[in-house]
């Protein structure tokens, strides 16, 4: 008798087999099924639908009329949810680029204390670094608004005394609320980016700086040649990570612009609303159809998120073939 | 073994699962008896029960009221632990009232989101028309049938209550918007002490006054959203022809030119800084500004802050009329499905909104009330915030047609305000362009 004439072991023996994995893994499925899942599918058939928190009216196939209606730009709702997509293309560059290379920058340097006697700064640094990314994001917006209060702010003031940003409002003004949104969320996020970059250059074997160091290569070479390559798995977790995060964009610019009003959000112009906001608000506004937009609002942005990561995917298949 | 203890620890996770799923209702007087604290004595107590009818402990309704986050606190908080103590000394068929504090986002969220709701909830008339979609609103009508008690409200007030021939609603709060004044800045730029303003020139020579001493006249009316330009055009009075035909408004834009004309003009003694922000307040109790655009609820703030101040409306522009942006808040009943508890429940909001109760409010928070019988009361005029509010009560403009339409008009000035702050537009394009706001909003609407 030989392997090939093995027969494949039953469903039900397979599952007897498997039956501890399986009951352990149970409650979480069961919780991702109902909390996840169906929600989704929820939220992808409720789309189509006029459905509103209008517990009277019935829910109605309207086929594709929410796409359209957040699309056609002419209706309050399109106008808003196109602004913030707008707003969006110019804040995820930012805050990627910004915030990724910043904390690259940091994980290079503070990696060169990691040996012999600098162990100590290097995890005084982590420290450090990691305090604001455990601070809520609501305390972060809450002290980031009062040191750039207009004329009040620490930095405000600062910056004012040295003739900079005179009678800018940088809750408000368009531009400059958006640099608000994007220096609070590089602040919060670049502690965990850099945690996670350090990690990975602490798996960069020594030896290899050291052949480098006997080879005569500087510090910028060895930089170059080997900490990045060798980093490039954790770069890509790192980037796919914050792409995800800032796509979906909410807590920071909802707690400097979220008044009484829900019609508010996102500051006077919409200078900093973002599609999640839209999605809210189309929710709590109570408008015909409001909640079927708001599900359409959220198919887009999954479609934009599941591109982006796709495109993302392909194209790092391409550079490691 | 391995396999067993991979068993055991599965099953230990389901039944937790499981044992963690829902609590039983009979429950709720227990945990909300433990609950309840008088940690100082300016808080109320947020469970009061009717405990010496032992023989009836089994009996008796539980009733549970959401109210605003600041409402079991200082003066709030006492009043509405006389409100629970009158009710259950007079209903021995109520065990207990339980107050439940909520943020005003987190309780709309909440009750929109339409589960486990309260018998009683406060809420702003805002949105009223929202709560009517997403719950089960108790008809009120027969408690308004009682016309002695329904004739004290003001007549708007009742009218705003009503919605397709039924009210749903008991009106509590009304707020103006105002201005605080900051009494030692006037008396050091020479300006000559008025209790009120006659005409909106009156006002803008104040803030020139102001300006020429070197200070700041007010914070902005441009970066204050709907709030500052809100309160400009309801200075307009009857001029601005509120309403809505054939799904638009029948506000016409040479009517709100001259209201943009006017912020700008004010805007010229501004600094940068925005109504409702933490600085702003501090900076007029710094005593930065003379003038801070705001509403009844900064008071508290400005009183401890010892700033020596009074407060006053935007007056209108001929002296015929005070501005002012009315708002309103509304208790609500749930419809619970079981007739006697909702009978119940209507006779704590009948109380909640008789003429005792809203004195007792108006008296000890100093916020105005929509009684008119409460509001034309000496004894109730007591404070300066409450003869002021009482005044921009009988004029003003109430920011939406609560209970009749879902749309908040007036938030489409806070696109259009920074716009023509910063000379985009003119002040006819900005009327223009409210007005075109304003139809989408409607149009949005359905």
């Amino acid at each position: 008798m030989n392997n090939y004439s093995k027969k494949k072991p039953g469903l039900l023996a397979r599952i007897k087999k498997n039956a501890a994995c399986y009951l352990g893994l149970g409650p979480f499925m069961i919780l991702l099924l109902v909390f996840v899942f169906f929600p989704i599918a929820q939220g992808f058939f409720r789309s189509f639908t006029d459905w509103s928190v209008d517990i009277r009216a019935g829910i109605h196939f309207v086929g594709l009329d929410n796409y359209r209606t957040i699309f056609d730009g002419t209706s309050n709702t399109s106008i808003r949810f196109l602004k913030s997509l707008k707003n969006l293309a110019v804040y995820v560059p930012m805050t990627i680029v910004i915030g990724l290379s910043i904390s690259l920058i940091l994980a290079l340097v503070v990696n060169q204390f990691r040996f012999g006697k600098s162990r100590r700064k290097f995890n005084a640094f982590r420290g450090i670094y990691y305090v604001p990314t455990v601070l809520p994001l609501f305390l972060c917006t809450g002290i980031w608004c009062m040191f750039m209060a207009a004329n009040t702010g620490v930095f405000t003031s600062a910056l004012n005394a040295l003739g900079l940003f005179e009678g800018v409002s940088w809750t408000t003004d368009s531009g400059y609320s958006l640099a608000l949104v994007v220096i609070i969320d590089i602040w919060n996020a670049t502690g965990f980016n850099f945690i996670i970059l350090s990690a990975g250059m602490q798996d960069i074997s020594q030896e290899m700086y050291e052949a480098a160091s006997i080879d005569g290569a500087s510090t910028f070479q060895k930089m170059t040649k080997i900490t990045m390559p060798l980093l490039e798995p954790v770069l890509f977790f790192v980037i796919i990570n914050s792409f995800i995060g800032a796509l979906q964009v909410y807590d920071i610019p909802w707690i400097i612009t979220s008044k009484a009003d829900i019609n508010s959000v996102g500051g006077p112009g919409q200078v900093i609303l973002f599609p999640v906001m839209e999605m809210v608000r189309n929710i709590y506004a109570g408008t015909t159809n409001g909640l079927g937009r708001a599900c359409a609002e959220g198919v887009v942005l999954t479609g934009i998120i599941m591109l982006i990561t796709l495109v993302l995917f392909r194209v790092r298949k391409k550079r490691t073939i | 073994m391995k396999k067993r203890i991979g068993l055991v620890l599965a099953c230990t996770l389901v039944l937790g699962m499981l044992a963690g799923c829902g609590t039983a209702q009979e429950a709720p007087s227990e945990e909300k008896n433990t609950l309840a604290e008088e940690t100082e004595e300016s808080k109320v107590k947020q469970t009061v029960d009717n405990t010496n009818t032992s023989d009836n402990a089994a009996d008796g309704y539980e009733l549970v009221v959401w109210v605003g986050a600041d409402m079991v606190l200082e003066t709030q908080g006492e009043c509405w632990q006389e409100y629970i103590d009158t009710f259950l000394a007079n209903n021995e068929n109520v065990k207990s009232i339980t107050l439940v504090p909520m943020g005003d986002a987190e309780r709309l969220a909440a009750i929109m989101a339409g589960v486990g709701l309260p018998d009683v909830y406060f809420g702003s008339a805002r949105d009223a028309q929202k709560f009517y979609q997403a719950t089960d609103l108790l008809d009120l009508s027969d408690i308004y049938a009682d016309e002695e008690w329904a004739g004290g409200f003001y007549d708007d007030a009742v009218d705003h209550v009503t919605y397709e021939g039924k009210q749903w609603a008991i009106p509590l709060i009304s707020y103006v918007s105002h201005m605080y004044r900051n009494l030692d800045i006037l008396e050091k730029s020479g300006c000559e002490y008025k209790e009120e303003y006659a005409t909106m020139d009156e006002f803008i020579a104040d803030l020139q006054a102001i300006q020429k001493a070197g200070y700041t006249g007010t914070n902005s009316w441009v970066q204050s959203g709907w709030y500052g330009i809100g309160t400009i055009a309801a200075a307009e009075g009857d001029t601005i022809t509120v309403g809505v035909k054939d799904n638009k408004t029948t506000i016409l834009p040479e009517q709100l030119v001259r209201s943009f004309e006017t912020l700008l003009e004010i805007e010229k003694y501004a600094n940068n800084m925005p109504y409702g922000e933490d600085a702003t307040v501090e900076s007029f109790c710094a005593g930065e500004i003379g003038f801070l655009l705001d509403g009844p609820w900064t008071e508290y703030t400005i009183q401890a802050s010892g700033v020596n101040y009074d407060v006053v409306l935007l007056p209108g522009y001929d002296g015929s009329y005070t501005g002012g942006v009315k708002g309103w808040d509304y208790y609500y009943g749930v419809d619970s499905g079981d007739a006697d508890r909702n009978e119940v429940v209507k006779e704590l909001l009948k109380y909640l909104g008789s003429y005792e109760a809203e004195k007792l409010w108006t008296i000890k928070v100093g916020r105005p009330t929509l009684r008119e019988d409460v509001m034309s009361d000496p004894e109730v005029l007591q404070t300066m915030m409450c003869k002021m509010q009482a005044k921009g009560n009988e004029g003003g403009m109430i920011q939406m047609d609560f209970f009749h339409d879902n749309v908040f008009w007036m938030s489409a000035f806070a696109d259009v305000v920074t716009l023509v702050g910063n000379g985009t537009y003119t002040p006819e394009e900005g009327a223009k362009a409210m007005v075109d706001a304003v139809n989408a909003l409607y149009a949005e609407q359905g």
